[in-house]
């Protein structure tokens, strides 16, 4: 490889890194609520978020483009919940006893605070279909357009969604 | 569990200042770095970095060095030409000059007698080359020419006669070398010849307005100085013998006084022919500051 490639890959890893870092302080942090408010664990979020992100570099570092890094990283971290709960489900207790886990008296929730227990409760005592647009509505305050690029469904559906998700927490809030 | 519109609004805000710290974000962004093979961290400046703009004017480099390249190897084919060649003249009147006039003073005659050296193989080289020709013999003579001149500047006000007897020998083996007649060099510093004795001879009746006699070529004078001295001195030698005969014959005459009465005439001529005599003899002695 000649010198002027080598530099000319340098600047392009340069500029990529820079692209990344921006994506990474702008949306890291609602990745990582996302995935407490999901999994109720700091630390599982730390990592979900830290791999969701590392999984995005590859991307970016493979060559591929990514026009709208904030849906293709949402899914990343969805998909990311979808899996930690699937291999919560497949772990069997008994198997992890006698590999010699012992199971602590915390709590998953232990780390929400109480007010965000209560959110949480509130808003997964919704059907499926609503939970994520009205966390996404009301948590991370997101456009409906937004959302629905997020969650790959049409603008009208999400605004449907949300309006129905509404009057299902007004009924529930005493 | 109920919750009011207050609890989810105030957990609602609570939960948006849910956030990773920096350290947190820092820490993250270099394990995702350090998996994939990157670093965050400012790259360590090599100790050569100083030198890292070799690479960043890398095309000016080459362009300097090829301007160098191109420079020096004309110099070096041009140091290598004889007369004739195409970059001759760029030897003789650029590079030569050049390297004079970085010598000391005290070098400058040295390093003319080795261009003397030079001009004398050069033609040695066509002789051998059978390259030998007119228009290189003018050449070469030329620049021969010029360089004995700027001799003859730095030498006139020497006294050491062994420098000016190098000099001649090298114009007499550069003389030898040479074909045609009318390249061959003369030096009216160095070397008499009958044009040059002329030159000196005019010069000399300009300044004591006396008509000159040549004096004899056997006795080679060894610059103007003395080509003045010694003609002046014969001339006033030349009239004293006049003087000393037309004494003598005076003397005659004043002993055959009366024999030779009738001979008084001519005695009062040859007495005004020796006050004429004698007032030249002055005069040349005047301007000569004898």
């Amino acid at each position: 490889m000649s010198y002027d490639n080598e530099q000319q890959n340098q600047s392009l890893n340069q500029s990529l890194k820079k692209d990344f870092e921006l994506v990474f302080r702008a949306y890291s942090n609602t990745i990582y609520r996302l995935c407490f408010f999901k999994t109720s664990s700091k630390d599982v979020a730390y990592d979900m978020t830290q791999e969701t992100f590392l999984r995005f570099w590859k991307t970016l570092s493979s060559g591929k483009e990514v026009d709208k890094p904030k849906q293709y990283i949402y899914q990343i971290a969805r998909n990311l919940i979808v899996d930690y709960y699937k291999s919560k489900k497949t772990v069997s207790l008994d198997l992890l006893e006698e590999a010699g886990f012992e199971p602590t008296s915390k709590d998953l929730s232990q780390d929400l605070f109480s007010e965000v227990v209560l959110l949480k409760e509130a808003i997964n005592s919704l059907e499926d279909d609503f939970r994520e647009v009205m966390y996404l509505r009301f948590i991370e305050e997101l456009k409906v357009k937004e959302i629905a690029e997020v969650l790959n469904i049409s603008e009208n559906l999400v605004s449907v969604r949300i309006n129905r998700g509404k009057k299902k927490l007004k009924e529930k809030f005493t | 569990m109920k919750i009011t519109r207050k609890q989810f609004n105030k957990s609602q805000k609570e939960f948006k200042n849910f956030k990773l710290s920096n350290d947190d974000m820092h820490e993250m962004l270099s394990n995702i770095y350090k998996t994939t093979g990157d670093t965050t961290d400012d790259p360590i400046l090599s100790p050569y970095s100083s030198m890292s703009f070799l690479f960043i004017r890398q095309k000016v480099l080459v362009l300097a060095c090829a301007i160098f390249a191109v420079f020096f190897g004309t110099c070096y084919a041009s140091a290598q030409s004889l007369p004739g060649d195409f970059l001759y003249g760029m030897k003789v009147s650029v590079i030569e000059p050049v390297v004079q006039s970085l010598k000391t003073n005290s070098k400058v005659f040295s390093y003319q007698e080795e261009l003397l050296d030079k001009r004398i193989h050069e033609v040695d080289v066509l002789k051998a080359k059978d390259k030998l020709n007119e228009d290189k013999e003018e050449i070469s003579a030329k620049v021969f020419a010029k360089t004995i001149k700027k001799i003859e500047k730095s030498i006139a006000t020497e006294t050491d006669t062994e420098k000016k007897e190098r000099i001649i020998s090298k114009i007499n083996s550069y003389n030898e070398k040479i074909i045609s007649d009318k390249h061959k060099i003369k030096s009216v510093v160095f070397m008499v010849t009958e044009e040059s004795e002329s030159k000196v001879f005019e010069i000399i009746e300009k300044k004591i307005n006396v008509p000159t006699v040549k004096p004899d070529t056997s006795t080679t004078p060894t610059n103007t100085e003395e080509i003045l001295d010694e003609e002046a001195q014969e001339e006033i030698k030349e009239v004293e013998d006049d003087i000393k005969e037309i004494e003598e014959i005076l003397d005659i005459t004043e002993q055959d006084e009366e024999d030779a009465s009738n001979e008084n005439d001519d005695s009062e001529d040859i007495e005004e022919t020796v006050e004429n005599v004698t007032d030249s003899v002055d005069k040349v002695k005047s301007n000569l500051g004898l």
